[in-house]
């Protein structure tokens, strides 16, 4: 097997052992609720505790009722059994998504912002006494999805839930629209097509609408407006529910400070207006909001703003309405028992909400009223759950029970009507308890696979680091040459093959985390076995490194210290940007003043000849670290800003004309020609070969096409309706498919290389001038120098790495500019142009370092450490942070509506994760530019003949593969430890009041991150892989 | 003038004197800001007493070492207002070509350090008073010295090189490299969400560039302690 091949397979394993550790860690920092399936059913009036109350005039009886009564009571309901009241009201439901508290409440003071006082429908029906208005508090967290989901179910969607926005599959956990399905009640639906995601066929008529499209305002909720009325007034249903989008597309296209936010809003109130002129007296609208938005338009966190939306309702028939209690404040989930309520059909039996029916009835009434049903039904839920499993705290449980007993006894002293009052104040405290006590439990951690998440990825890395950093370079290829790796899998398929059968025999319940425990224990046994064994070697290399080390690399471990501990701190990560990007600037020209320290021994060495070279270069990587600097001081326009920092960092969505974007496309078509020279002045643009062909025309058809995609996306909205849009749509995804292509085309032929034959160059018929040129510039070189035999000519063969990636940096500037958007577009030529003066900058301290050519294979840390600061900023440079309300969505309906969610989740992650993307795929820049520089800039690279460039490379295999390898180890630890950071950093805080605001968050992102940068780092050292292999059958072809 | 050429145990002992003479003086001086808080002013202004008030004591330093260094020339021994005449041969024979090298040298870099500070994430020209402040704060501590005793024709020399020749160099290296860690450390709390006044930009940083510059000082004179070569405060002896 090849070396390189060998290599590559303990980069594999060595990220499987990362990858799965982290893994072990998010399945216990994560959790999931256990979803019951157990449905409520209509039971007779036996199922509601009566018996407990049958002589409840008998003071004895009184005295003799037991705890037992109690059980006894519960045990009766405990299969959902609840009683059903009749009814015939219909309920209209209005869900504005989006729809934030203040824009509904009314205030004075401020009529100048457009989201104030535009719903005057609702102001006039609560003058006239004839609707309630809510605060309608949300659980967080505030997606979508999850809210219809809580919604309906009356529960608590976890964390963890969030993560499946994109799965968005059937709900089968027992919920209203089921219920109301089974106890042969109709829904009509029409609006967001998550519904019909959510319940499929339970409908009796559906009108989706695409949902994902955030830049479209209206198409939804056009749509809802021709269907609604023919439908309120076809009257063949109980419940019509109609979701509209656009005041929650509004928000995340231009924030709630914008006009459209008027319109919008507007034309919401012409909507309820209409709904309540038509409905009819027997009916209940509900108006309200599945959550609300930040100051900047976006939702998903749990700030104060995000939670708070509105609830309003109203009904012709004045009685239905008295029954509303007239509270402030209420739970989203309360909405549940409500409705279920209203309608009279079984409360969902995981519903954790308590019902806002007045009750006015006498003792016998109570126990049959709807305020009682909730009591038992979400009693008998935690009942079941808590058989289910361990999750509650027995004591709290007990506690809980107590409770119950207690509610028990009151309602049988029922005695009046101020006593029920009491009795449902009590009942409400009661159900409040219960809900509290399930959000305690639904935030817990499996503490056992998160240490050993933590200890394995420490141990991971730890080793690791013993095997990349400290074995001697001559030890460590041995080892890999040995059966060292073929122990290793072997170690991995036996644990594979033992977890199995401890799976088959029962002896583990959870397959997937034993898998990665035994497969993490059995590497980390091989691991220190070899460790041991060679421990001489490891000790002698250490002492020796230990002596040579210089006060640069102190200096940088105490930069990455520092910046890890950061995570610990909530302000630290709230600020990261500001701190990453401090910590690279201040790596970065730590490795500049590192260039000045060596050479002055050089100066000493060569005399004053030198010396004035020397110092000319020094000055031109000062200028070229000042550019870098300022790029990055510019890239600070782009940032987003967090929720929490709210007072001090202002963002508005709507800066960005359109200007902007016929800069961006300026900007881009000159980034494109200059790339273009580049290329054609080291030969890497000669002849037809398909990626020469692909390096030359398709970068400029894909600017123009980008460019007059931004152009025409930024003209104003009154202009807009004449472009169709999704004719629109097809210039960003030609763009998309293109760049992907060539991509993969440079991965099959990644040689942008030219070349003439011995033959050729005698027998030629020249069919262009184009050859002609070749031939004569040909013949130029071969008189230039005369002793030199007959040979082919190869152009570009020193820039034969390099230009390939640079081409791949073209493409992949392409894709990150329209992904990031128009708006964003100039960030992802900052971020190349920083990338590529970052290795300019690098290789060049790093050749006024080196003492031998052997220097120049192995990267050091602090060149790694520059790289991984790199990427971590540009994640925010490019307008990211790590909350989940700071995604950026636009960029997942770029490929239109496509049914499927896999599509636009994986175009969202690369534009979040864009930054890292880039940087693993062009990490190896930082290895091949030492040699690149030798014919780019040889001034730079001293007296170390590098003339050949990276002609070196290919040459000089054992060791391009032991520094690549290296290469790549080190980035992959860098950013591995950083993980490791963030999930100790949010264990420690697991009881943190900003958890699962912030670390949690920054945990998710980090692992995501780290998850997203091992294949695209593996992918590039395939690609040297690659190159490599192809210069070696091109020089067999060129021999023969 | 410039103490580039000489060597010898008067360097040392000029060294030792402004190493003692600055932990004294500006530990006094820091105390005093800190106790009546005037270091919550650090970033404007107002508090240009305390910027004047440090470049008297250098130039005092200055002079001290300027009469220590010439004492034994023999010159000026019998005059009168020697000290006053010293400066001016001084200034004289150096030219006042070097004195306005020297303030333009003063003013680029502090020009230099804001726009550093402006890389490294101040507000460009929002905070222009905080940040003018705190530059003028680093560029008196370590450009202003070097002018005094380096003279401003060899500082780009010595600076760009870093490579001491004499105990005042190592001294004056040491002190930049002192202070610009002292005000990188200072940024760490700015981050903090303690709502503290003294969280203020400038103030961590300024603070953090005054403990280094004193710290510098610190640790060389105990340096200078434990080093067995330098034991001028010996008595001499008599040859």
């Amino acid at each position: 097997m090849k070396l390189s091949w060998r290599y590559l397979l303990f980069l594999l394993w060595l990220s499987y052992l990362l990858v799965t550790s982290i893994l072990l860690f998010a399945r216990g920092f994560l959790l999931n609720r256990t979803i019951l399936n157990t449905k409520s059913t209509c039971g007779s009036r036996d199922h509601i505790c009566l018996d407990v109350w049958s002589s409840s005039e008998d003071e004895e009886v009184l005295a003799g009722y037991s705890w037992g009564d109690a059980q006894r009571c519960l045990d009766s309901v405990s299969d959902g059994s609840q009683y059903c009241t009749e009814s015939n009201t219909s309920v209209i439901i209005l869900l504005i998504d989006a729809l934030r508290y203040d824009f509904v409440a009314t205030e004075i003071d401020d009529l100048s912002l457009p989201y104030k006082n535009k719903l005057t429908v609702i102001d006039e029906m609560l003058k006239s006494n004839s609707g309630r208005l809510y605060k309608f508090v949300a659980d967080p967290p505030t997606t979508t999805l999850q809210r219809l989901n809580g919604l309906m179910t009356g529960s608590l969607p976890t964390f963890i839930d969030a993560g499946s926005n994109f799965a968005t599959s059937e709900i089968t956990e027992d919920n209203l629209i089921d219920q109301l399905v089974k106890n042969n009640r109709s829904v009509v639906q029409m609006g967001d097509d998550t519904w019909t995601q959510l319940f499929p066929g339970r409908f009796l008529r559906s009108y989706p609408f695409p949902s994902f499209n955030v830049w479209d305002l209206d198409t939804v909720d056009k749509g809802i407006k021709i269907h609604l009325t023919p439908e309120i007034l076809k009257k063949d249903w109980d419940v019509l529910i109609a979701h509209f989008l656009g005041v929650d597309h509004c928000g995340h296209r231009y924030g709630p400070n914008h006009p459209e936010m008027e319109r919008k809003l507007l034309e919401m109130n012409e909507v309820i207006g209409n709904v309540i002129s038509v409905m009819d007296a027997n009916s209940v609208l509900f108006v309200f909001g599945d959550h609300g938005m930040t100051k900047s338009g976006d939702h998903g966190g749990d700030s104060d703003n995000e939670v708070s939306s509105a609830l309003f309702v109203y009904s012709p028939n004045k009685t239905i309405l008295s029954n509303f209690r007239d509270v402030g404040s209420i739970r989203q989930i309360d909405l549940t028992p409500t409705l279920s309520a209203l309608l009279g059909i079984p409360i969902p039996f995981s519903n954790l909400g308590s019902s806002i029916i007045n009750i006015n009835a006498d003792s016998e009434k109570f126990i049959s009223s709807s305020l009682w049903m909730n009591v038992l039904q979400a009693t008998s839920y935690i009942k079941a759950y808590s058989d289910q499993n361990t999750q509650l705290p027995p004591d709290s449980l007990n506690k809980l029970l107590e409770k119950f007993h207690f509610l028990t006894l009151l309602i049988r002293n029922i005695k009046n009507n101020n006593d029920v009052q009491a009795v449902s104040v009590k009942a409400q405290e009661y159900l409040k308890m219960l809900r509290e006590i399930c959000e305690n439990v639904w935030v817990r951690f499996d503490s056992i696979s998160m240490s050993r998440g933590l200890v394995l990825l420490f141990l991971n890395i730890a080793l690791a680091l013993i095997f990349v950093d400290g074995m001697p370079s001559k030890c460590f290829q041995d080892i890999i040459k040995s059966n060292f790796m073929w122990y290793g899998f072997m170690s991995i398929i036996l644990s594979v093959l033992v977890t199995y059968l401890l799976f088959i025999f029962d002896f583990i319940s959870n397959f997937e985390l034993s898998l990665y425990f035994i497969t993490n224990t059995a590497s980390l046994v091989v691991f220190s076995i070899t460790i041991s064994l060679n421990w001489v070697e490891i000790a002698n290399h250490w002492h020796l490194q230990g002596k040579t080390s210089a006060w640069s690399n102190i200096i940088f471990r105490v930069i990455v210290l520092f910046s890890s501990f950061g995570l610990f701190s909530n302000s630290y990560v709230v600020e990261e940007s500001s701190v990453v990007s401090y910590m690279y600037l201040t790596s970065l020209w730590i490795s500049v003043l590192m260039m000045r320290s060596q050479i002055t021994k050089k100066i000493n060495k060569f005399g004053s000849l030198w010396t004035y070279n020397q110092y000319s270069v020094r000055r031109i990587v000062i200028v070229l670290a000042i550019i870098l600097s300022i790029l990055i001081r510019i890239s600070w326009f782009y940032w987003q800003c967090r929720e929490e920092q709210s007072s001090k960092c202002i963002f508005d969505k709507n800066k960005f004309d359109y200007s902007l974007s016929l800069l961006s496309t300026v900007v881009f078509a000159v980034f494109i020609t200059i790339s273009r020279n580049i290329l054609k002045n080291f030969g890497n643009l000669v002849g037809f070969s398909p990626p020469v062909f692909i390096s030359r025309y398709l970068p400029t058809v894909c600017v123009v096409c980008s460019g007059c995609y931004w152009i025409l996306h930024s003209l104003p909205a009154r202009m807009k309706p004449k472009l169709i849009p999704w004719q629109l749509l097809l210039l960003p995804r030609f763009v998309l498919c293109t760049s992907v292509l060539c991509i993969i085309v440079y991965f099959i032929k990644p040689l942008c290389i030219y070349y003439i034959t011995k033959e050729e160059q005698r027998n030629r018929v020249f069919s262009d001038s184009v050859s002609l040129f070749h031939y004569l510039k040909a013949i130029l070189i071969k008189k230039s120098n005369n002793d030199v035999p007959e040979c082919p000519i190869v152009y570009g063969l020193a820039t034969a790495y390099s230009a390939t990636f640079l081409n791949i940096a073209v493409f992949l500037c392409l894709i990150s500019a329209i992904l990031l958007g128009e708006s964003r577009a100039l960030v992802s030529i900052i971020l190349i142009l920083s990338l590529i003066l970052l290795t300019i900058i690098l290789a060049t301290v790093r050749h006024s370092r080196s003492n031998s050519q052997g220097d120049n294979f192995l990267v050091p840390w602090w060149s790694v450490v520059c790289w991984g600061f790199s990427s971590l900023y540009f994640f925010y440079g490019t307008g990211h942070q790590p909350t989940f309300p700071g995604i950026q969505w636009d960029a997942a309906f770029l490929m239109g509506d496509i049914v499927s969610t896999f599509l636009p989740g994986v175009l969202v992650i690369v534009n979040t994760f864009i930054s890292q993307i880039l940087h693993a795929l062009l990490l190896p820049l930082l290895f091949i530019s030492q040699f690149t520089l030798g014919v780019v800039w040889p001034l730079a690279t001293q007296n170390i003949d590098l003339k050949k460039g990276e002609f070196l490379l290919a040459k000089q295999e054992g060791l391009l593969w032991k520094g690549m390898f290296s290469l790549t180890a080190r980035y992959i630890l860098f950013q591995g430890w950083r993980v490791f950071i963030s999930m100790l950093s949010a264990s420690i805080h697991s009881r943190h009041l900003m958890v699962w605001k912030i670390f949690a968050p920054k945990f998710i992102f980090e692992s995501m991150a780290f998850l997203v940068t091992i294949p695209f780092i593996l992918m590039s050292y395939l690609l040297v892989e690659r190159i490599s292999t192809s210069i070696k059958s091109l020089i067999e072809v060129l021999k023969s | 003038m410039a103490l580039t050429k000489f060597h010898g145990p008067t360097l040392d002992e000029i060294g030792f004197f402004y190493c003692i003479s600055t932990c004294v003086v500006l530990t006094l001086f820091s105390l005093v800001l800190f106790f009546n808080e005037t270091y919550l002013l650090l970033g404007s202004f107002s508090i240009y007493p305390a910027f004047l008030f440090l470049g008297v004591l250098e130039l005092t330093k200055w002079t001290y070492s300027q009469i220590l260094h010439q004492k034994d020339s023999l010159i000026y021994r019998n005059k009168k207002l020697s000290v006053i005449l010293l400066l001016w041969n001084n200034l004289k024979t150096s030219g006042f070509k070097e004195f306005f090298k020297s303030i333009i040298i003063v003013g680029g870099s502090v020009i230099v350090y804001y726009i550093l500070a402006v890389l490294f994430g101040a507000q460009v020209l929002k905070n222009f008073e905080e940040t003018f402040m705190f530059s003028m704060l680093l560029s008196q501590l370590t450009i202003f010295p070097l002018c005094l005793n380096v003279g401003a024709s060899d500082i780009p020399h010595l600076l760009s090189t870093m490579e001491s020749s004499n105990a005042i160099h190592s001294l004056l290296i040491m002190n930049i490299k002192g202070t610009l860690a002292g005000a990188w450390l200072g940024a760490i709390v700015i981050p903090l969400d303690w709502d503290r006044p003294w969280q203020e930009w400038p103030i961590p940083c300024s603070v953090g560039a005054f403990c280094g510059y004193i710290l510098s000082h610190y640790v060389l004179l105990i340096q200078t302690f434990i080093s067995p070569t330098t034991k001028f405060w010996m008595p001499r002896k008599k040859q």
